[in-house]
């Protein structure tokens, strides 16, 4: 069956809808099979706002690879921000 | 499989429809019929932990083309409304729902099913993924059914550190209850379950003298019957299919 590996992110931040941005404060963080990205398996980031847990999410699907790749890249850039903040 | 002809009149209804669970809770569900007359066996879906999404649908679209009456509950009714895969996403965050509340909706299912006019009384079950295992799972625990198909249904063997309080019980530690025949489809290149894992589930059913077939596809693994993803194997699928039909017909037809 599909996994339940699932973790979940406290987030402050904002996220893009199609036209508008809203607040969001979550983060559920999925490792299962890819519903469309083309591999076994892939991670899913899905945010969302507590307050209206469906209808709010934003919800991306990459490799597992890719995810590292986010993670370094993710790293490096608040890395080079403390040297400026 | 289908025995129509292309000179047959042919025709369903399919709709949303509101049901009780056994429990008393009113849901949803999704029910597909034969128009024709005759009286028809039925056939419960579980769907899986992506949800009650547009594949599960058409399966059962697909189960009333060949002369059953197919009924899926929204086993994720009580979660919200929204987008499947967003329904999907908030239950999964939730732990998933528990196993007595699925029980208790696929008895709703089959009873709702069983009380029109046109149902010869056999019901089966069909479940993938999660919806496997709860099929193995409801099998155990009930004797309402006449016929299983348990589609790579992980965590069917459950380790200690899989237990919560939603999923209580390994169904593998209920065999000996088992009161229907099974029909098993798995691929041998998926991780949950694994090929060992399988290996467990069928000696507990050979232990325990149970009338069950397993059929083990290699070159397939997780999902291959989901012909919209990357997990689809066109030729296990088409076999695997066949075997459905025909597992029912035996079971369900006689």
């Amino acid at each position: 069956m599909c996994t339940m590996i699932s973790e979940k992110a406290d987030v402050k931040g904002s996220g893009k809808k199609t036209t508008n941005w809203i607040p969001l404060d979550s983060c559920d963080i999925y490792y299962d099979h890819s519903t469309y990205v083309d591999c076994e398996h892939s991670i899913t980031l899905s945010f969302k706002n507590e307050m209206n847990p469906i209808d709010s999410r934003i919800t991306v699907e990459i490799t597992p690879e890719s995810a590292k790749d986010i993670i370094n890249k993710i790293n490096a850039a608040l890395e080079k921000g403390n040297h400026i903040s | 499989m289908n025995d129509y002809k292309t000179h047959d009149y042919e025709g369903l209804i399919a709709e949303t429809i509101s049901m009780k669970s056994s429990n008393g809770d009113e849901i949803n569900a999704y029910l597909a019929k034969p128009l024709t007359e005759g009286n028809f066996p039925i056939v419960v879906l579980i769907h899986h932990l992506p949800g009650w999404d547009e594949l599960y649908k058409e399966f059962t679209r697909k189960f009333a083309h060949h002369g059953y009456i197919a009924i899926c509950p929204d086993l994720y009714h009580r979660e919200g409304n929204g987008s499947p895969d967003d329904v999907a996403a908030e239950v999964r965050s939730n732990g998933g729902v528990s196993d007595k509340q699925v029980i208790e909706d696929i008895l709703g299912a089959s009873d709702y099913a069983k009380n029109l006019s046109n149902s010869n009384g056999k019901v089966g079950l069909f479940g993938t993924c999660s919806g496997g295992r709860h099929g193995f799972l409801i099998g155990c625990s009930t004797d309402n059914f006449d016929a299983i198909v348990e589609c790579w249904g992980g965590n069917v063997v459950m380790d200690d550190a899989s237990i919560t309080e939603k999923q209580p019980i390994s169904p593998h530690t209920l065999t000996e209850s088992l009161s229907s025949p099974l029909l098993g489809l798995f691929g041998n290149d998926d991780v949950s379950p694994t090929p060992e894992q399988v290996d467990e589930h069928e000696n507990l059913l050979k232990e325990n003298d149970k009338d069950y077939v397993f059929h083990r596809y290699d070159g397939a693994g997780h999902g291959f019957m989901y012909y919209q993803t990357p997990l689809y194997r066109q030729q296990q699928s088409l076999d695997a299919w066949e075997k459905v039909f025909n597992f029912f017909h035996e079971k369900l037809r006689s």
